[in-house]
């Protein structure tokens, strides 16, 4: 299976990528209206869009803290977006990974400018083919951006995994369920923080090190991008 | 004691987004919208660098408006209590405005406060209070406050009009001695507009709107006639 996954002869994945590549990436900004912020995130065939709402008054009430704004995150994959349908109900894992990504946006977002008052961000995965959470993270935080929320930083993220005894950047699906690991990495590059940081799977100390410096890198990346995709949504709202 | 040199990265009215270094330095005045970690200075918002004297400062592209004491307010009732009203302020914050703060005389409990202002109208008030642990309180004594009965209320996308209207005070005059109509430009984000004609009062609306949806620029007076006589044109006004 793992020569499928990768060929040592020629030194490239299942599809046609060498380790360190990622897939083509695209990012709009302000694709929702109706919302104060939103964000449209490509990787290859993982497509996710991101609408915030906010900051705006808490309800109920009694979730409102007196010394900044509650960041409320829906990480939410449509029945859809994979091969099988997804029952639309919040799965154990969907739950999990909008606390993880709460907790790297909470580390970006500056919510004590906003006491009582709640900032929501809806993570929608309309298609899903891996590292749908990188994604989501990468487009909540462009989303957040556009409504004008201050940020520390940008956040953005890639996964980085392990095939046939190999590092390799940005798994897709297949990669990811039939690789030996996958790492999840989101950063403010800016800043040089690292906001989330999860690992299935195992790797030596070594490739943990330079799984980390794959991921960084192609962060840096994902950031020119979202910088570019924010400038560009700009100078649209002039000619509009 | 000697303060160390600020050094900027950005020019003026350079677009920036969040996370671009601006400068290195130090940082005389608090701003939201400047993220400081140990020397370096971070945007924290996508909008626009100003620098005035070697300070910088940025306008951000859209903000919430999170209301100051004095701060002058277009408001809208949503709701109608025994003794106040509750005003939205285009803000998170909703404000209260209560029958003391009004030129009513004290009423007596029954009396339905709709009869002095009923949901759906708009006043133009003043913020008296706003704390942390209390939603903003706001006042209609005082000049030229209270209900709007007259005109049109308009409300801006961006806050970038706002800003750049309000610290140009020719601006506004431009507009209003070619129209002949009276502009009211309020910090969150509101303006009312009163005009001796219905069609002087949305040439001004059209032209403001146009403003609101136009590239980030420095906008002159003759900048003014110019919208405006295009405005006209696309009318067919004369």
């Amino acid at each position: 299976m793992s020569e499928l996954l990768f060929d040592p002869s020629t030194g490239l994945r299942h599809d046609g990528r060498k380790p360190d590549e990622m897939r083509p990436v695209k990012m709009s900004v302000g694709v929702l209206p109706n919302a104060q912020g939103s964000a449209l995130v490509e990787f290859g065939k993982t497509k996710v869009v991101a609408a915030v709402y906010g900051p705006r008054e808490a309800l109920p009430r009694f979730m409102t803290l007196p010394d900044r704004a509650i960041l409320r995150v829906r990480y939410h994959m449509a029945p859809f977006s994979t091969k099988e349908r997804k029952s639309p109900a919040p799965s154990r894992r969907e739950i999990e990974l909008s606390k993880v990504i709460r907790e790297a946006l909470e580390a970006a977002v500056i919510s004590e400018l906003y006491p009582k008052t709640t900032i929501d961000v809806f993570i929608e995965v309309l298609q899903a083919d891996g590292g749908t959470r990188t994604a989501g993270v990468t487009a909540a935080s462009l989303a957040l951006a556009d409504a004008g929320i201050p940020m520390r930083d940008l956040v953005a993220g890639v996964a980085v995994g392990k095939v046939g005894g190999v590092l390799v950047l940005d798994i897709d699906e297949f990669e990811d369920s039939k690789g030996e690991a996958d790492m999840p990495v989101a950063m403010m590059p800016g800043l040089d923080k690292i906001v989330l940081l999860q690992l299935n799977g195992r790797l030596t100390r070594d490739e943990f090190k330079k799984g980390i410096e794959m991921a960084r890198n192609a962060i840096k990346t994902i950031y020119v991008l979202q910088k570019q995709a924010l400038r560009e949504k700009y100078e649209k709202e002039g000619e509009a | 004691m000697e303060t160390q040199k600020l050094e900027l990265y950005v020019q003026n009215m350079d677009i920036v987004v969040p996370g671009d270094l601006i400068g290195e330095g130090e940082l005389e005045e608090y701003s939201p919208y400047i993220h400081v970690e140990g020397r370096k200075l971070f945007s924290t918002v996508l909008g626009i660098v100003e620098i005035k004297e070697g300070k910088p400062r940025i306008i951000p592209l859209h903000t919430t408006y999170i209301p100051q004491v004095n701060d002058l307010v277009i408001g809208i009732i949503v709701d109608v209590g025994h003794s106040y009203w509750t005003v939205d302020i285009n803000s998170p914050y909703e404000a209260q405005l209560n029958v003391s703060e009004t030129p009513l005389k004290q009423v007596i409990g029954t009396e339905n406060l709709r009869k002095f202002l009923d949901i759906g109208d708009y006043v133009l008030a003043k913020i008296i209070s706003f704390e942390r642990n209390k939603d903003p309180l706001i006042t209609l004594k005082g000049k030229d406050l209270g209900k709007l009965a007259e005109g049109k209320v308009i409300e801006f996308r961006s806050s970038r009009v706002v800003w750049s209207i309000l610290r140009r005070k020719k601006v506004i005059d431009a507009l209003e001695e070619e129209l002949g109509v009276s502009v009211l430009i309020t910090s969150n984000g509101r303006a009312w507009i009163k005009g001796v004609s219905q069609e002087a009062e949305d040439t001004a609306i059209l032209v403001l709107k146009k403003i609101d949806y136009s590239p980030f620029t420095k906008l002159t007076p003759s900048d003014i006639s110019k919208l405006i006589s295009e405005v006209k044109m696309k009318g067919g006004m004369k």
